[in-house]
């Protein structure tokens, strides 16, 4: 190469790096400075009011091993949280590819315009409401005295039910939050991707006498597939984290829907708002991420063992 | 890549220097600002800056010690703890950010000698009390006087109750024995609930139970022979009122949505509500504030123990120095003497938040009752501080600390245990779990939501699995030892 | 290009579809009551906040309500400047939150997506791992305040999230993908620097994408509610955002009783407690559903390039 091209290249890298830079300070300050964090999940935390963060944590604190992991298995529940976890993130993980990639399917295929940006519109709207506003309007349907569903069972004769006191109803109540509030937007997505799917392909299939479920299966499916997949790797890899707003803000905190609602981060939560104590957090959190990123590499590696394209 | 990681090198050390030159620093020589951090009790007074630029000028004069006051909730003073944060005083009680375990724990200024040297008026202002705020022998915290025992009250709407219907309200009652008053209000009103009742339960619901391991662990007062610290589940008392609340419930007398309900506060139509008070309160009466009059029927107490004692402290921080620990404690010696400037912190500025009445007590203006609301404890003594008047005419006596303190002495039910207290540290693992394991059920247990005989059984089931008797033992032998001892 | 040409009709042509029409029929009828009752629910916080408060008691939250009535509304807006200070911190975040963070994320995108940089891959590693590795909360929390400094301000509720590798990924698909080469290179014979072409030539034709970008920060921020638990405390209720004191409902009526109260000089005037709840529900959602129409154009295109490959 000729010198001055290396001096161009040189200061198109100098440029190019200006430009990230703004970027990586924040990353630095706000992702990998409390990365250090993770020894709190392996200290007993006993800071000295006013002396900084580091000196109370590497100095004053007393190395403890594996000690803080143990109030996750002081729990008898556990079995039943990891159950729970695991089985909401399960049939979500089910619900949030299949019934948005069938809607997304069966949607694209209809003649009116202005119907299907409707239907893609007001589906979509839930996602971009807080749990906070799900667990009010949930409420309204649900509220023993004044919500509309018992007020429909009083009307036909039927007596009121508790809803907030009976768990058995709630897996499917739970269930179907999820996916009013995220169906309509996996929806939109799974659609973009169908429809950057070259139309002549389905062109071809119709002169081969593909029928509707032929193309589907056979020319849409293969098409989504890494998007699909990629969606997969990536809810595999947070299977023991759950949204914290769903399982605790919309059932209101209900005692009585503790068996069905509690999932690993309720349990921390409120194991924590009893006792505040720092390590005992980090230690849950560490485990979480731990078991996540392990899952999600494990994940990647099968996918791409069975499909060398897919994968991250 | 190198220049990179001078950069970002660079970054990084800036960072630290950052973090490291910021330790707490005394602003001028004069005057000694002190943290003062305080319980919020629900809400910050909007008017807080105010007023403690009034109470600021006045004890600048007086001792040479500013307050910078912070209102916080629960949450926000055990992260505040827990972080390792500067402060110079804090709120600390057996019930918001525990007295016993933070002590324990080394947290807190120890003020033996200190407050002996310095402040030997507050040191005789708080006599006997200085008991509830040793740790192994040494103080660690001064105790706000106050309503030492804990007494429960029923709130009563009286045009209701004696005026409609001819019952009659009693100074004092059992527990059980409201049962009849909520009937006859559902009687008349069958889509209302007489009880009011939010998912925290009752007001003070188990203060008739010395808490070692609150609420798990407790001390009954009536233990005969030998004094012993026993699950809540074996307190027959206890269960009884749970069966009771559970009777209630089912019979309509309180909200069915009662354990998912945030507050109760806002709707004033209950006719029978909760409080925790002492004999001659008169701030639940105010018909002003209700719409009709109010009488109070104490069901229990006063129960005097360890507990009910620690209602309310100030803690100073250990890593003050003796200069700015003295500050603390004359801060809080002029609250406990000097009754005109604690009416400042306590009831806000003269003239725009309160008035003094002709026989001495305090009526808060309209601006102070919503805009410098506080509870007296949150402030500092709370018997040095003028008594409120709810009313210009409804009026409190002036001196209704000396017959509330002798009422203890009288009929006070004092507790076995003689101050004993118990450290969690050393099994932090398993109270942590049983108190995630109770909060699975607490709500809907103190509302009578649940039926105890069956969620009961569940509770100690998964206990006793997460470790229960351990945490038991521990504390029965370290009671006995500490009772052989001859307690404090 | 050839991409983008395709979302723009992102919709069959009916002599395409492989429906009858029948079938088509069929199925148009049941999306539109699939969309019926998603929207029901937030139909009834509509109507329940128009109720007037006897109606609930009486009838319960109903679609149907007895009587309609706007003290809950009124008693909102009478309530002196708790809300509506609420309201202006929302927006003052939300902006501040998406303009900044567009900053920080476009640039680096733009350099991660030229393949003549030479730290690319190193930069690409560096932002996926924190997307696997975290610190956790409890250590960002001890980093921001007591590192940072972050506490009881703005900067607190509006500096953590700004950036999100995702979004940046998205950003950089885009540009490499549909930003013709040709047109950068010819950039760069005219005397181009990467910042004037980044400005004068890719962004106005990655508009769609940095759009989606933005809707997607916007609605984070507008949703957000977890640092102010964490970062503002009860002294500093004047910084509180819309969806913080929707949170705090129980104490953020009594904080608006009172200031009503004081506002007012009326004593005891009971707040319609029931709708007021619902009132403030549809406060906070009002701006999204107005503004969402406007936004969904951009929210489809960003989506497809993130969907295509992450």
């Amino acid at each position: 190469m000729r010198p001055h091209r290396r001096k161009d290249i040189r200061k198109e890298n100098r440029d190019l790096m200006l430009m990230s830079l703004p970027a990586m300070v924040w990353y630095i300050l706000f992702c990998y400075l409390p990365l250090f964090g993770v020894a709190f999940a392996f200290k007993r935390f006993t800071p000295v009011p006013g002396k900084s963060l580091f000196v109370n944590l590497f100095a004053n604190s007393k190395w403890v091993g594996l000690d803080n992991f143990s109030f996750l298995i002081r729990s008898s529940q556990m079995p039943q949280i990891i159950f729970n976890t695991l089985f909401y993130n399960l049939i979500f993980l089910v619900t949030g590819i299949v019934l948005p990639v069938f809607l997304a399917i069966v949607l694209t295929e209809i003649h009116g315009k202005h119907v299907s940006g409707m239907v893609q519109m007001v589906t979509v709207l839930p996602y971009f409401l807080s749990w906070v506003i799900v667990g009010y309007c949930l409420y309204g349907f649900l509220a023993t005295n004044e919500g509309q569903v018992n007020h429909m069972l009083r009307f036909f004769g039927e007596g009121a039910v508790q809803w907030y006191q009976s768990p058995k109803y709630w897996r499917v109540i739970l269930i179907l939050t999820e996916i009013w509030k995220t169906t309509g937007y996996s929806m939109v997505i799974y659609m973009c991707a169908i429809t950057a799917v070259d139309r002549s392909l389905y062109e071809s299939a119709t002169l081969d006498g593909a029928g509707f479920w032929d193309k589907v299966r056979y020319v849409t499916i293969p098409q989504l597939h890494p998007t699909i997949s990629t969606i997969f790797i990536l809810s595999v890899g947070s299977i023991l984290a759950s949204d914290f707003g769903l399982f605790y803000q919309v059932p209101l905190d209900s005692n009585s829907l503790q068996p069905v609602t509690q999932t690993l981060d309720v349990y921390v939560y409120k194991a924590l708002m009893q006792q505040a104590n720092f390590s005992y957090s980090a230690a849950a959190s560490f485990l979480q991420s731990t078991v996540g990123c392990i899952l999600l590499i494990c994940a990647n590696t099968v996918v791409k063992k069975i499909d060398k394209d897919s994968g991250l | 890549m190198r220049k990179i990681s001078v950069i970002l090198n660079l970054i990084l050390a800036g960072i630290l220097l950052a973090g490291c030159s910021d330790a707490g620093s005394a602003d001028s020589d004069e005057c000694i600002k002190l943290r003062w951090v305080t319980y919020d009790a629900g809400s910050t007074p909007l008017d807080a800056k105010k007023v403690i630029e009034a109470a600021n000028k006045v004890s600048a004069e007086k001792i040479g010690v500013t307050v910078d006051l912070e209102f916080q909730s629960t949450e926000k003073i055990n992260l505040m703890m827990a972080s390792g944060e500067y402060y110079d005083m804090v709120f600390t009680s057996s019930w918001v950010n525990m007295f016993d375990k933070n002590a324990s724990a080394g947290l807190y200024y120890d003020i033996t000698d200190l407050v002996q040297k310095e402040t030997p008026a507050l040191y005789g202002s708080v006599g006997k009390y200085w008991d509830c705020a040793k740790v192994d022998g040494r103080i660690y915290g001064v105790p706000i006087l106050k309503d030492m025992g804990a007494e429960d009250m029923f709130r009563l709407n009286s045009d209701y109750f004696e005026g409609e219907k001819g019952m009659e309200i009693p100074e004092r009652m059992s527990f059980a024995d409201i049962e009849p008053y909520l009937a006859a209000y559902k009687e008349d009103f069958p889509d209302k609930y007489p009880l009011a009742m939010d998912k925290s339960g009752m007001a003070g619901y188990l203060n008739f139970l010395e808490r070692i391991v609150t609420p798990i662990i407790v001390i009954p007062y009536d233990q005969e022979d030998e004094v012993k610290a026993i699950p809540f589940w074996e307190c027959d008392e206890l269960m009884e009122r749970y069966r009771l609340l559970h009777k209630w419930y089912q019979a309509g007398y309180i909200h069915p949505d009662a354990a998912t309900i945030e507050s109760a506060a806002t709707d004033k139509s209950y006719p029978v509500r909760t409080g925790v008070a002492w004999k001659g309160y008169r701030g639940y009466s105010n018909p002003a504030d209700w719409g009709f009059n109010v009488k109070t029927s104490i069901y229990d107490g006063p129960y005097i123990s360890r507990t009910s004692e620690q209602g309310a402290m100030a803690g100073i921080c250990v890593a003050c120095d003796e200069e700015r620990a003295a500050a603390c404690l004359k801060y809080l010696e002029l609250l406990s003497t000097d009754r005109e400037f604690r009416d400042i912190l306590g009831y806000g500025i003269e003239g725009t938040h309160f008035e003094y009445l002709d026989n001495g007590t305090v009526y808060r203006l309209p601006a102070g009752a919503d805009r410098y609301n506080t509870k007296l404890y949150q402030t500092g003594s709370v018997v040095n501080a003028s008594v409120e008047s709810v009313s210009r005419t409804f009026l409190s006596d002036p001196n209704q600390w000396e017959a509330v303190y002798e009422g203890y002495d009288e009929n006070g039910i004092y507790s076995k245990a003689g101050g004993f207290s118990y450290d969690p540290s050393r099994k932090e693992d398993i109270i942590t779990a049983l108190q995630a394991i109770y909060s699975d059920y607490d709500a809907e247990l103190r509302t009578g939501t649940s039926d105890p005989d069956k969620v009961v059984p569940e509770i100690r089931k998964r206990m006793e699995a997460a470790g229960i008797d351990e945490v038991l033992d521990d504390i029965n032998s370290e009671l006995k030892a500490f009772l052989a001892d001859g307690g404090m | 290009m050839d991409r983008i040409n395709k979302v723009q009709n992102d919709y069959v042509r009916p002599e395409d579809s492989s429906f009858s029409n029948r079938t088509n029929a069929i199925v148009t009828a049941l999306f539109i009551v699939l969309s019926l009752i998603v929207f029901l629910p937030i139909l009834l916080v509509f109507i329940v906040s128009f109720s007037s408060e006897q109606s609930v008691t009486a009838v319960g939250y109903s679609f149907f309500p007895e009587a309609f009535s706007l003290d809950a509304y009124r008693y909102l807006f009478r309530s002196g400047t708790y809300l509506t200070r609420a309201f202006f911190n929302s927006l003052f975040i939300t902006a501040s939150g998406t303009v900044l963070g567009l900053l920080l994320m476009c640039p680096m995108a733009y350099a991660l997506s030229r393949k003549e940089f030479r730290y690319r891959r190193q930069l690409l590693v560096f932002l996926m791992i924190p997307m696997l590795f975290s610190g956790g909360l409890v250590s960002s929390y001890m980093v921001n305040t007591q590192i940072l400094h972050l506490k009881n301000d703005y900067l607190s509720l509006i500096l953590p999230g700004l950036c999100s590798t995702w979004y940046i990924l998205i950003l950089r698909n885009y540009f490499q993908t549909s930003v013709p080469n040709s047109l950068i290179e010819a950039a760069k014979l005219d005397g181009c620097r990467h910042l004037q072409i980044f400005g004068f030539v890719v962004l106005p034709v990655a508009k769609p994408v940095v759009m989606t970008v933005t809707v997607f920060q916007m609605f984070a921020y507008w949703n957000s509610w977890y640092p102010s638990l964490l970062y503002l405390d009860s002294n500093h209720t004047e910084l509180y955002p819309l969806q913080y004191v929707l949170v705090n409902m129980e104490r953020s009526i009594e904080a608006i009783t009172k200031d009503a109260q004081y506002m007012s000089g009326m004593q005891s005037a009971n707040p319609p407690a029931m709708t007021i709840r619902m009132a403030m529900v549809v406060i906070v959602i009002l701006p999204v559903m107005v503004l969402f129409p406007f936004f969904r154009r951009f929210l489809k295109t960003g989506m497809t390039v993130g969907a295509v490959k992450g």
